[in-house]
């Protein structure tokens, strides 16, 4: 399936560079080691063999539209969850639809070096990953080919529940099976998740890749960049990290998609999706929304309407 | 100085045998996340020859929030406050090779530094003793070999360690290091013991080398290169590669008022970040992306060579595990040694 999804993948981005209807088409190129995949950034249609279409196909590339969709149309590779990431880019009118044109692919789930080490397998052994229905094939250089289960999944897509890319000019594979795990709420009291969290934030250093990754953080200027208002000091500690997570997350409500990069490119493996899915929860349960569907929608939090709830019930 | 072989079942004896003369640090794996450097005293599951991610050295010799003073500005008790740099001695057990030329590396930053060497590092590293493990299991990023030559990196430890399966061959580099192999659980290493400690060495010095190995980088390398510009497509710019890096050691000053008390302290900052350059006034002289991807590699492998003639490079991995898009320094620097321009 993968092969025959990324010869279509070569050739529609050969048609719109040869066609002069894009100068670039970003997609994903072979890594460094067969376990990865890297952003790949495709300007003449002789290297659109460069592009690969496989489960390490890991990164959200709407990261990069807001720097390059601005100055020039181009084409972009997305999987469901990039694609809504194009939708809310396009719905905070951070760039124009016309700049972009979709290659969409559906998704069964992607694999990263995590899940891998998760169902215990030895990185520097693999040779391939790839889909096999509903499951991955790792092909090992001892020769041997161990099957995962979907369960192997890197974090975002274990509740992802859009298997198809919301918008498109180009759609691609079938819609493969899935069975998302249903997103709980939070576990424990109020001082439990405290402790819970303010344990996980003592790793943090800092580093702000989760913001760097992330599509949806396009600032500028972020908050914790900002020293003319200081709203949090580079002191590494809990009492600044906290400000930094708790500041992400909150400005991410009713804006994350869920693709879990965050959570991927944490050095400190911090969860961050717990509190990404958690914040989704409650946008879900008091208005009804779940961002990044439908360009023409306004942004929850850039609406209003007199029968919203209120949650202190008011 | 000689050999000594300890059986596993034995270490926490030496290791609490250390302890009573000095803090004793090690790789402690945390429920998630890489493995860091803390105190050995309570806890029971220490594996000093796993081959984890662990941060690097610097976690204890540069602290991410390293106290430079205090202030106290409450009328009539103003005073300043210097931390004590009095440290006890302290043993870092479970170090690798890497590890231990990245300190030879900030050494010459930080210490070897004639009248301006830094009082807080020198604090901790006077009194630093280094116990390295030869790694037995190489990850799939280690590129040690193509940087360096380990047999000479070996010296900066004071005391080399090797897994033998159910005992540690264990050898005094150092007479710093001599002096930690004190307790009757030491014996002397049988001729098999020495046998394996051999095979141990010679799978390690096999790791396959990459193609610049040998190479001076900083000869050949152009500003020019397209691939600074290749890879700074790719790059988000989130310095990931820096903070993990054992020899990044750039830092920013900061002070922070809590009530009545100022505080000045030390933490990371990094050259991949536009505001590390960018000037009070407003002008950036680094404000490319593609300025800030070459600084890295060339402070590394070109302004460091020239400076301290070390390569600031150990090839331990850490960048290209976790860079979040890829950015491997090992395809860079041998596309460089390939086709330079």
């Amino acid at each position: 399936m993968a092969n025959e999804i990324e010869a279509r993948i070569r050739a529609e981005a050969k048609k719109l560079l040869e066609s002069s209807e894009v100068t670039l088409v970003i997609g994903w190129e072979a890594g460094s080691v067969p376990f990865k995949t890297s952003p790949a950034f495709i300007e003449s249609p002789e290297d659109v063999e460069r592009l690969v279409w496989n489960p390490a196909c890991t990164n959200n590339l709407a990261v990069y539209l807001t720097e390059v969709a601005k100055r020039a149309r181009v084409g972009i590779v997305v999987k469901p969850c990039d694609s809504r990431s194009i939708v809310t880019l396009v719905q905070e009118k951070q760039i124009s639809r016309e700049n972009v044109t979709i290659i969409g692919v559906t998704c069964p789930g992607i694999v990263d070096d995590t899940a891998l080490k998760k169902a215990g397998v030895r990185l520097i052994d693999v040779l391939a990953v790839d889909w096999n229905g509903d499951s991955f094939n790792v092909t090992t250089g001892s020769g041997k080919s161990s099957v995962l289960t979907l369960d192997a999944v890197k974090e975002g897509c274990r509740t992802c529940a859009h298997r198809a890319p919301v918008i498109s000019d180009v759609s691609l594979g079938e819609m493969p099976d899935a069975n998302p795990l249903p997103v709980e709420p939070m576990e424990g009291s109020f001082s439990e998740r405290r402790e819970y969290w303010a344990n996980e934030f003592e790793r943090c250093i800092r580093c702000y890749a989760c913001r760097q990754i992330c599509p949806a953080c396009y600032c500028t200027k972020c908050f914790a960049d900002r020293n003319d208002l200081k709203w949090t000091n580079k002191h590494v500690g809990i009492s600044d990290n906290w400000m930094w997570h708790m500041g992400r997350a909150m400005h991410l409500a009713g804006r994350c998609i869920g693709c879990g990069e965050c959570e991927r490119a944490c050095p400190m493996d911090l969860p961050m999706m717990k509190l990404n899915r958690e914040f989704a929860r409650h946008v879900e349960e008091l208005f009804g929304y779940t961002p990044g569907m439908d360009p023409e929608e306004l942004p929850v939090l850039g609406q209003f309407n007199y029968d919203d709830k209120d949650p202190n019930g008011h | 100085m000689a050999d000594k072989v300890i059986a596993k079942t034995d270490l926490r004896k030496w290791l609490a045998g250390m302890a009573a003369d000095h803090d004793v640090i090690a790789p402690i794996g945390r429920e998630a996340g890489p493995a860091t450097w803390k105190d050995i005293n309570g806890t029971q599951d220490i594996d000093i020859t796993a081959n984890q991610m662990v941060m690097a050295a610097k976690e204890f010799l540069l602290p991410v929030h390293d106290v430079l003073f205090r202030f106290h500005t409450r009328k009539g008790e103003e005073r300043l406050e210097v931390p004590d740099l009095t440290n006890k001695s302290t043993v870092m057990i479970g170090l690798r090779l890497c590890d231990v030329r990245a300190i030879s590396v900030l050494d010459a930053v930080y210490y070897n530094q004639g009248p301006f060497r830094d009082a807080y590092y020198a604090a901790r590293r006077d009194k630093l003793a280094l116990v390295a493990a030869v790694c037995d299991d190489p990850r799939w990023s280690c590129f040690c070999t193509t940087v360096g030559d380990l047999k000479e990196w070996k010296l900066g430890a004071d005391v080399l360690i090797t897994d033998l399966g159910d005992k540690i061959y264990v050898q005094p580099v150092t007479e710093k290091g001599e002096g930690l192999l004190q307790g009757d659980f030491f014996s002397s290493p049988s001729e098999d013991d020495v046998r394996k400690k051999s095979e141990v060495w010679a799978n390690l010095l096999a790791l396959p080398k990459r193609p610049f190995a040998g190479k001076d980088i900083s000869k050949i390398v152009s500003w020019d290169d397209p691939v600074w510009e290749e890879q700074a497509r790719k790059c988000i710019g989130c310095g990931i590669c820096t903070f993990m890096c054992p020899t990044c050691s750039c830092f920013d000053i900061q002070d922070e008022t809590t009530g009545s008390v100022i505080e000045r302290y030390r933490c990371r900052d990094t050259c991949q970040f536009s505001d590390f350059t960018m000037m009070g006034a407003g002008h950036n002289p680094r404000p490319e992306k593609k300025m800030r991807v070459r600084q890295r590699v060339l402070h590394k492998f070109k302004y460091q060579v020239e400076q301290f003639d070390l390569i600031g490079c150990t090839g331990c991995g850490r960048c290209v595990e976790s860079c979040p898009v890829n950015i491997d320094i090992r395809g860079i620097v041998s596309h460089i040694a390939a086709e330079p321009l």
